[in-house]
C-alpha cells in the first residue's frame, strides 16, 4: 500500500482494480480503495476525477437496445444460414446498384440536369456517383435575369446567383450526411453552418467542401475559381476522389485565398484574391499608421487584417524599419507601397506573400 | 482463455449454437467500440454484420484465437477503416485543425439524465478535444479492460507505442481538465 500515496490520475486510471471498483465490480481488493481515501484524504479529489472520467466514459457509449441487439443478431444468422452473397461482394454489389439507379436517374430526368447537356465528358461519370441516390427530384434554379439573384437553400444558406449561373439540388436537401450543390457559372454562397453535415458544390470537374463559410465559385468551360471570404473551404479534383490513396491534391484555403482548378489539366492551384478584403478591422487608434516600426511588426499586422500569410527573411531585414501611413489601399497596393519604400520585392506563391530583400542598413 | 480457445474451436467446426452465442455476446461491445468512430448505426451495423458473416464463410480458414473479443475488434477495426476510406476520400476538417463545435456529436445526444448535465457536458467537451485515435486507446483501456499487450494488437502496433499514447492521451485529458475543474469541484463537492 506504500505507493499509493504518490498516486496521480494516470495512476488510479490505469489501476486496473481501481477501475474494477469503480463499475462496481467484484474484487480480489475488497475494501481497499475505501481504505485508501481514508489513509490518504488528499487522494480524494483526484480520485474523483479518476471516478468520473470512467463512469461518464462509460456513459457516453452508444446504446443498443435489446430489440436492436436481437435484430442484427438475426440479421446475422439469416445471412450465414442462408448462405448468401459473401459479404466481400456485397459491398461491391450494393456500388453496382448505385451505380444503376442512378443511370436509370438520369434516363429518367432527362434535361433537367444541366451538365447533361451543357458539359461533356469531364467528370460527369464521377459526378454520378455524388448524385443522391434517391430517385428524389431535383431543383433546378437558373438566372435568366441580367442581375445576380438571391436564392435560399433549404439549409438556410443563401446564394447569389450571376445571370446565366445554373445551380442544382436535391429537395430532400441533406442526404447521407452531405448538402450537395451542383453549379454551372458563377455563384457567391453563404454557408450555414453545420458541422455534422458538410455543405459540397460540384462545378464542372472541381469538388468544394466547406463547413460553414462564405466563398465564391466561378465555373467556366476551362477553368473553375473558387475566393474564399470567411471561413474554410477545401477543394479538390473531382476526379481525385474516385482514387482514394491519391490525397494530395486536395488544397485547403483560408480567406482571401483563391483556387484555380485547370478543368483540361485536372490541376487545382492556390493564389490570393485579386482584391483581398480586410478581413478584421486594423486597431482603431494605429490603424495602418508606423512610425519607425520594425517591419515584422507591419507584416504581422497585415497578416493579421488579411489573414493572408506574408513570408521574408527575419534575419536579412532584421534592421529594416519602415515610417509609413497607410489606410483604404488595397492589399497589394499597400504591398507595393512598402516594399517600394524599403526597396524590396515580393511575389505570389502557393497562397502566400512571399518577399524579397537584400536588407536595410 | 482456454474457453475462449474452446469456443473458437467449436465456431470453427461450425457449431451454430456457439456462433450465435458469439455474436449475442460481443455485438454491443464491437458496437460501442465502432461508435467512438464512426457515427452512423447504419453503417456500423452493416460493418458488423459483414464482419461475422465472412467469420462464417472463412471459418474453416481461420487461426485459433484465445481472445476473441480483441479478435473481433480488431478486425472490425480494419473493416471500418476501409469502410471510413472508401466512403469518404477527403481528409477530416479536424485534421486542418477546424475547431468543430464541441456540442456536436454522439456524446451529447446520448446524455439523456438532466440532474448533472452540465458536468457531463464539460467532461463530454474534454472528451471530444481528444484525437480518435486517442479517444480509441481510452475506450480499449478503460471500457474493454484491455492489456497493453491486447491493445498493440488490436491497433497494430508495439507495446511501448501503447503505454506511449495512453499515457499521452491521459496527460491531455488531465490538462483539459485542470482548465475545467474550478466549477467542477463545486458540483462534486457542492
Amino acid at each position: 500500500m506504500k505507493y499509493y500515496k504518490d498516486y496521480d490520475l494516470e495512476d488510479f486510471l490505469q489501476d486496473d482494480s481501481f477501475r474494477r471498483w469503480v463499475i462496481g465490480e467484484a474484487d480480489a481488493t475488497e475494501g481497499l480503495w475505501e481504505e485508501i481515501v481514508r489513509l490518504y484524504p488528499d487522494k480524494k479529489v483526484i480520485m474523483q476525477q479518476a471516478r468520473e472520467l470512467i463512469t461518464t466514459w462509460r456513459e457516453h457509449a452508444a446504446i443498443v437496445t435489446d430489440q436492436q441487439l436481437e435484430d442484427q443478431v438475426q440479421r446475422i444468422l439469416h445471412t450465414t444460414q442462408a448462405g448468401v452473397e459473401a459479404p466481400a461482394r456485397r459491398v461491391v454489389w450494393r456500388k453496382w446498384l448505385s451505380a444503376a439507379a442512378v443511370v436509370t436517374l438520369v434516363a429518367g430526368l432527362g434535361g433537367a440536369f444541366w451538365w447533361k447537356s451543357e458539359q461533356t465528358g469531364n467528370g460527369t461519370g464521377h459526378r454520378q456517383a455524388y448524385v443522391p441516390e434517391s430517385s428524389k427530384a431535383l431543383q433546378e434554379v437558373v438566372n435568366t435575369t441580367g442581375t445576380a439573384m438571391k436564392v435560399g437553400l433549404p439549409d438556410g444558406s443563401k446564394v447569389s446567383l450571376a445571370p446565366a449561373g445554373r445551380i442544382s439540388y436535391a429537395a430532400d436537401f441533406v442526404h447521407d450526411k452531405k448538402r450537395e450543390v451542383f453549379l454551372s457559372g458563377e455563384a457567391f454562397f453563404d454557408v450555414t453552418k453545420d458541422p455534422q453535415n458538410p455543405f459540397f458544390v460540384y462545378a464542372n470537374g472541381l469538388v468544394t467542401r466547406v463547413l460553414g463559410t462564405s466563398f465564391l465559385v466561378k465555373a467556366t468551360d476551362t477553368n473553375v475559381e473558387v475566393l474564399v471570404r470567411s471561413g474554410r473551404v477545401s477543394v479538390l479534383p473531382l476526379k481525385d476522389i474516385e482514387n482514394p490513396t491519391d490525397r494530395n491534391t486536395e488544397l485547403l484555403l483560408t480567406p482571401n485565398q483563391q483556387a484555380i482548378f485547370s478543368v483540361k489539366d485536372n490541376v487545382v492551384s492556390k493564389s490570393i484574391t485579386n482584391m483581398p478584403l480586410e478581413l478584421i478591422k486594423p486597431d482603431a487608434e494605429a490603424g495602418f499608421v508606423f512610425e519607425n516600426q520594425p517591419v515584422s511588426k507591419v507584416f504581422s499586422a497585415l497578416e493579421k487584417v488579411y489573414g493572408i500569410p506574408i513570408v521574408y527573411d527575419a534575419a536579412v531585414m532584421e534592421k529594416c524599419s519602415l515610417r509609413v501611413e497607410l489606410s483604404n489601399e488595397p492589399f497589394f497596393t499597400k504591398l507595393d507601397i512598402i516594399t517600394q519604400t524599403l526597396g524590396a520585392a515580393y511575389r505570389v506563391s502557393d497562397g502566400q506573400v512571399v518577399i524579397s530583400s537584400e536588407g536595410c542598413r | 482463455m482456454e474457453q475462449d480457445l474452446e469456443r473458437w474451436k467449436r465456431f470453427k467446426d461450425g457449431d451454430a449454437a456457439v456462433f450465435e452465442d458469439m455474436i449475442r455476446g460481443e455485438f454491443r461491445a464491437l458496437f460501442e467500440y465502432g461508435s467512438r468512430f464512426v457515427h452512423d448505426r447504419d453503417t456500423l451495423n452493416d460493418c458488423i454484420h459483414d464482419l461475422f458473416a465472412s467469420l462464417w464463410d472463412r471459418r474453416h480458414f481461420l487461426v485459433d484465437t484465445d481472445k476473441i473479443r480483441p479478435y473481433l475488434l480488431k478486425s472490425l477495426r480494419n473493416r471500418l477503416l476501409k469502410e471510413i476510406e472508401r466512403t469518404n476520400p477527403l481528409t477530416p476538417f479536424e485534421a486542418w485543425h477546424e475547431n468543430l463545435d464541441a456540442e456536436e456529436g454522439i456524446e451529447n445526444r446520448l446524455i439523456s439524465t438532466e440532474t448533472d448535465e452540465r458536468r457531463k457536458r464539460q467532461i463530454g467537451t474534454v472528451l471530444h478535444s481528444l484525437t480518435p485515435r486517442q479517444r480509441e486507446i481510452i475506450h480499449l483501456k478503460f471500457f474493454e479492460n484491455l492489456s497493453h499487450e491486447q491493445i498493440a494488437g488490436v491497433l497494430d502496433i508495439s507495446r511501448p507505442a501503447v503505454a506511449n499514447l495512453l499515457s499521452q492521451a491521459l496527460r491531455l485529458f488531465r490538462d483539459k481538465w485542470q482548465t475545467i475543474l474550478p466549477s467542477l469541484l463545486m458540483i462534486l463537492i457542492g
